[in-house]
């Protein structure tokens, strides 16, 4: 059976130093999901990756609710890649703007269209339309099965704005997919 | 068929109930719904379909992850990390010894000292003036500087 997150960082810190290892693998996909989304060069994102996970080894003392660490890993992850873009002049705080108009949520013909394998890369640009705050939300949600009360911990928002981001992204590409049948 | 207003309430919230979000009781009606309208159930399926190409669409590369876990768990091996600053089982056994070990000698050169009749000066308490403060009237010299809470 596996050991718990909780089990696993009490191991580390009690001197089972190797077992942090376990944490990498467990945890890697949302990690690197946050620093790839964040820094558009590979590069910087595997440096990212690893100083997130050396931060997190230096600071697992910190951690107050180990059953969390999911989340808490990605605020690292998202803390050391605007670290990062802040080192090279290129963050820009204006892009964390999330609110955008509310679409008609009965909006959906264009779905059936738009969920088919040949079409991921048309998905993949709506995605990319959805503010940045949205398309983290539907990453950590979707991907890495965050509940939205842990998104809150690791975005350091609400667990309603969690929801309310989550559901309008949806809205969103819903409508959008419909646009996109309707032109072409 | 025509939507009824179940369908308009089913789908108004159809998010939600792929979110795991509802409460039983509305997730039970739901779910009741689906099964018996074709049209609602059609619906889920798209949503439901949507949200697997949002997967497939925004899922990190496993060959871009592995790589990214191989270069971590290197510069781990290889960098000289302190551990985490918790105490360990035996540091703290350690700790605890030499603490006592410590005592212990100290007991045996007093020991030493008086017995070679150098004698040790006693220790005597200092004179202190008479206190005349009562526990209460320190209680309630805390409350008034907003110290209190004991009462
Ligand atoms: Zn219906």
């Amino acid at each position: 059976m596996d050991t718990s997150d909780r089990d696993l960082i009490a191991r580390v810190l009690d001197g089972e130093r190797e077992r942090f290892q376990e944490l990498v693998r467990r945890h890697a996909g949302p990690i690197w999901s946050t620093v790839r989304a964040a820094l558009h060069n590979a590069e910087d994102a595997r440096d990212v990756f690893q100083e997130t996970w050396l931060r997190a080894f230096e600071r697992l003392h910190e951690l107050r609710d180990p059953s969390r660490v999911r989340a808490w890993l990605v605020s690292i992850a998202r803390n050391e890649s605007r670290a990062r873009l802040r080192r090279k002049g290129a963050f820009d705080a204006a892009s964390s703007g999330t609110e955008d108009a509310l679409v008609d949520p009965d909006a959906h013909d264009g779905l059936d269209h738009l969920a088919r394998t040949e079409e991921l890369g048309g998905l993949r640009v709506l995605i990319e339309r959805l503010p940045e705050r949205q398309r983290e939300v539907l990453d950590l949600r979707l991907n890495h099965e965050l509940s939205h009360g842990e998104i809150a911990d690791a975005l350091g928002i609400t667990p309603e704005n969690s929801r309310a981001n989550y559901y309008q992204a949806l809205r969103k590409l819903r409508a959008w997919a419909c646009d996109d049948e309707v032109t072409t | 068929m025509n939507p009824t207003d179940g369908c308009q309430r089913v789908r108004g919230r159809m998010d939600e109930l792929l979110d795991d979000a509802l409460a039983p009781v509305e997730a039970a009606f739901d779910r009741g719904h689906v099964e018996a309208c074709a049209e609602c159930a059609r619906e889920l399926l798209r949503r439901e379909a949507l949200l697997d190409g949002i997967r497939r669409a925004t899922a990190p590369d496993p060959l871009e992850v592995a790589r990214a876990v191989t270069g971590t768990l290197a510069r781990l091996e290889g960098a000289s990390l302190a551990p985490p600053p918790r105490r360990e089982a035996g540091e703290r056994r350690r700790a605890i010894v030499m603490a006592v070990a410590t005592l212990a000698a100290a007991a045996v050169f007093l020991a030493l000292l008086e017995s070679a009749g150098l004698g040790v000066p006693r220790w005597s308490a200092p004179r202190l003036p008479a206190w005349t403060v009562s526990i209460q009237a320190g209680a309630d010299l805390l409350s008034g500087v907003g110290l209190g809470g004991v009462r």
